[in-house]
């Protein structure tokens, strides 16, 4: 079995208050992720998957539990500033607005960004930059300046900054929320090919369900809750569970589930377009077989 | 007639210097009266242009834009009284709030129009109801509330303004399933009880596909397919190849065609690909 | 439209002077600048209207572009001039009215001053700004001043802001504009009214733009916290500037005109005033 490099033990969080009594957004939350993975945490706004995202990177302090990062358990008072800066370095993280991500003028000069603050020799963060900015295929943007490009292109860059420090695990906080379809799909592109290329552990944070459906792994949040967890065909085709978190279901599971209620031999599982039609054809040609 | 009519419009940006564009490119498109028409097209392919020329924020650099039948550029010292017949709610229109209070902020636009303070109060809270809020919310910071009620704030602040045609750019643009669903069917409801014309801009078939009367496909600066929903998508194939994703269901249909299955591809809803594969299967087995 | 202001007024380009170690033009330039203001003789300021010409022909730029450089200034060189002209005492008097006194001196002295201030535009934008982009400049005044660290000026964080800063502007004129468009669309107006009714048009754009900007710095922060921001201690940097042969033949340029400039003033001491 893979090495865990992510638990968290019956993690909560509420915002402080006056009156302390402020709803928790987290309750007790366990969750394993294992080096290598691929898993989307599925939620509607407010479910808490942002939060969690936050606690993850150390941005947040748990209101309770504990969190592990690669076998190490996250204890802020006994850990000084350099330890957590070590660990935080291993865990990346990309936000909603790509805008608000990019410091430098120059594309590449961004993507310097983080090794620069690491104190990287200069000739390995060329190196690093070039490596990263082809990833992405951004490498013929190199020279431009971040505004020139398009929402999916600056992202992109996003993410080039963050694999150029090199982490073992980048979280995506719900950035492709703000990009049109085409943006979208180069973005969940270069979220693949840093999941099967580089082997990096990736944790995609969405309310897309047709994004959700790429990963490996789906967890669903509600309420600050786990909901569903396993695999995307085992979680899509709860689609009763789904509809009432407030999240879409694929059209094709929904319409082969209703009409296997209608009394037809098909799978409650299909997730594609294509899976649904193959298994619709079986039934069709055996019905022209009896004719 | 037609609510708001484009005449062999162009819209160039910085004409005559190297950085020059063609957003929209010599367009006639026709918006029917009381209905919902949905514009969609990617980005880049003129649809946000085209709702700023509705509503005369741009003018058109040739070309004729026709508001039920009147010239909107005849004399652009009347412009402003353009901009009130056609309302238009910008994408991610809750960076636009302002005021100390939600009232105030609804109350923004129609206060500009001149209207009485008992017009205006009569306005702010109907269009609070139209975008499913309550009273409650309208003493309230607009910056103390949730994400989608600031969304539904601004897009009541020009609904207060009562215009004859409202034309929104993107209103589920990042929202969540939930508030997407949310806005899009009071969008909807606004429009039956008004009895107005509605215009929404989006890049997704599916929403579209649900809510609206009628289509428009924007590609390349230019406008390649309009009418009902079902004529449009008795093209399926044209959009796919125009990059657009057509609804899970019809690619599903296509796929089965593909196959050699006669069907109908012209569906774009579970419900209507329900009835299709069982007319073909020979109804319910179970009933 | 907000969006059509240019930024700076960086003309990219290929030339020598584009190439240079930015950290050697702003040395270059403030030596220029010396070498302007040590110019007594009419010949040193012949050779410093030729200097200037060099510079142009050298930095390929239009000399279009350059010559409107100087049309903002226009009025001070015409203050200049008049100043010089009507209030320089002197011993040959070209012409006097009224109780006005010209002197050849006052005449000699305002062609110099605008001379000066010409040669003076020309030069810093031909050497400094438009052949250099600001980040490239921003960098180089950081790495200039590193050694005031030292005592404990925070160097590096004024750069930082800098950066930041040239980063944002085309992203917040983007969304001023975003923002009065949606105002006007909601019966805004802008263009019309007294100063007082234009003035307060503007706070519904201020109040979302300064809104968004907060938000905005807020997730940088976060971001560049997550990107191991700790400010510039243990930073190092990706370019490492590197001296060409270039840079020492434009320094030596530069030493060659101060020097001719002090030499032509003590040997050929001509029209001094």
């Amino acid at each position: 079995m893979a090495e865990i490099v992510i638990k968290t033990e019956g993690l909560s969080f509420a915002y402080d208050d006056e009156e302390g009594t402020s709803p928790a957004i987290l309750e007790n939350f366990d969750l394993e992720i294992e080096k290598g993975a691929f898993v989307a945490l599925l939620g509607h706004n407010g479910s808490g998957k942002s939060t969690l995202a936050k606690l993850l990177n150390l941005i947040l302090t748990p209101t309770s539990g504990s969190i592990y990062l690669f076998g190490e358990k996250i204890d802020e008072e006994n850990m000084t500033e350099d330890d957590l800066y070590a660990l935080r370095r291993r865990v990346g993280m990309v936000f909603q607005n790509p805008d608000n991500q990019l410091v430098a003028t120059i594309v590449e000069e961004d993507v310097a960004f983080g090794p620069e603050n690491l104190g990287v020799p200069p000739a390995e963060i060329r190196e690093r930059v070039d490596k990263a900015l082809e990833l992405v295929g951004m490498t013929q943007y190199a020279r431009h300046s971040p505004h020139q490009l398009s929402g999916g292109q600056k992202q992109r860059v996003a993410i080039a900054g963050i694999i150029a420090c090199d982490p073992e695990i980048v979280i995506f906080d719900e950035s492709t929320a703000m990009l049109d379809p085409i943006g979208r799909a180069e973005v969940l592109e270069t979220i693949e090919k840093l999941n099967q290329n580089n082997g990096t552990t990736v944790i995609l944070i969405t309310h897309y369900m047709e994004e959700a459906a790429r990963a490996d792994r789906v967890i669903v949040i509600d309420d600050g809750k786990k909901l569903l967890d396993g695999t995307p065909k085992e979680v899509f085709s709860q689609t009763k569970i789904l509809r009432s978190a407030g999240l879409d279901v694929p059209q094709t599971t929904l319409l082969l589930q209703e009409l296997a209620e209608a009394g037809y031999d098909l799978p409650n599982d299909a997730l594609t377009p294509e899976e649904g039609a193959r298994a619709l054809a079986a039934i069709l040609s055996e019905k022209e077989k009896n004719k | 007639m037609n609510a708001a009519e484009l005449k062999d419009v162009s819209y160039v940006y910085s004409k005559n210097t190297p950085f020059m564009k063609v957003a929209v490119d010599n367009i006639d498109v026709n918006f029917e009266e009381n209905m919902i028409t949905g514009l969609i097209g990617h980005t880049g392919s003129g649809k946000s242009t085209v709702a700023q020329m509705l509503n005369g924020l741009l003018r058109p650099s040739s070309g004729d834009v026709l508001i039920h039948g009147r010239n909107m550029w005849e004399d652009p010292k009347k412009i402003k009284e353009f901009r009130y017949i056609t309302g238009l709610v910008f994408q991610y229109p809750e960076y636009q709030l302002f005021e100390e209070t939600v009232y105030k902020d609804v109350a923004f636009g129609p206060k500009n129009m001149g209207l009485s303070d008992e017009e205006i109060d009569m306005r702010v809270r109907e269009a609070i109801h139209f975008v499913g809020l309550q009273d409650d919310i309208l003493e309230k910071s607009p910056f103390d509330i949730s994400g989608g009620q600031k969304r539904r704030v601004a897009i009541a602040g020009v609904m207060a303004m009562k215009p004859q045609n409202l034309v929104l750019d993107e209103p589920a643009a990042g929202l969540d399933p939930r508030g997407r669903d949310e806005i899009l069917s009071r969008i909807c409801e606004y429009q039956k009880t008004t009895s107005s014309t509605v215009i929404m801009i989006s890049h997704s078939m599916e929403d579209m596909a649900l809510y609206c009367d009628r289509l428009v496909v924007m590609n390349h600066s230019k406008p390649i397919m309009s009418g009902t929903c079902e004529e449009v998508f008795s093209h399926a194939e044209k959009l796919e190849q125009a990059g657009l994703a057509v609804p899970q269901v019809t690619k599903l249909m296509l796929e089965l065609e593909r196959m050699g299955y006669a069907v109908n591809t012209s569906v774009y809803t579970v419900e209507d690909a329900k009835r299709e594969l069982l007319r073909m299967l020979g109804g319910e087995k179970n009933a | 439209m907000l969006k059509d202001i240019t930024l700076g007024q960086f003309f990219p380009g290929n030339s020598v002077i584009h190439k240079l170690d930015p950290r050697i033009k702003i040395i270059a330039c403030i030596s220029y600048i010396v070498g302007i203001f040590l110019c007594k003789s009419a010949v040193s300021y012949a050779l410093m209207l030729v200097s200037a010409l060099l510079l142009v022909l050298i930095s390929r730029l239009p000399v279009k572009t350059v010559l409107k450089s100087i049309k903002p200034i226009l009025l001070v060189l015409l203050f200049t001039a008049v100043l010089n002209i009507f209030w320089h005492s002197g011993e040959t008097v070209l012409f006097s009215f009224w109780r006005i006194t010209v002197y050849m001196e006052g005449v000699i002295s305002a062609i110099y001053m605008v001379l000066r201030i010409v040669s003076l535009v020309i030069g810093t934008s031909v050497i400094l700004t438009y052949t250099t982009s600001p980040i490239a400049l921003t960098d180089a005044i950081e790495r200039l001043l590193s050694p005031l660290r030292f005592i404990k000026v925070p160097v590096h964080e004024f750069a930082m802001m800098m950066t930041i800063a040239l980063r944002f502007i085309p992203t917040l004129i983007e969304e001023t504009d975003k923002i009065m468009n949606a105002q006007k669309a909601r019966g805004s107006d802008f263009s019309s009214g007294s100063i007082v009714a234009r003035a307060k048009a503007l706070v519904p754009v201020l109040v979302p733009l300064f809104i968004s900007s907060f938000r905005r710095a807020d997730e940088l922060a976060v971001a560049m916290e997550c990107r191991c921001y700790r400010g510039g201690e243990g930073r190092t940097r990706m370019t490492r500037l590197h001296l060409a042969a270039r840079d020492f033949v434009f320094m030596l340029f530069i030493a060659v005109f101060i020097a001719a400039v002090v030499l032509i003033n003590i040997y050929m001491p001509f029209f001094v005033v």
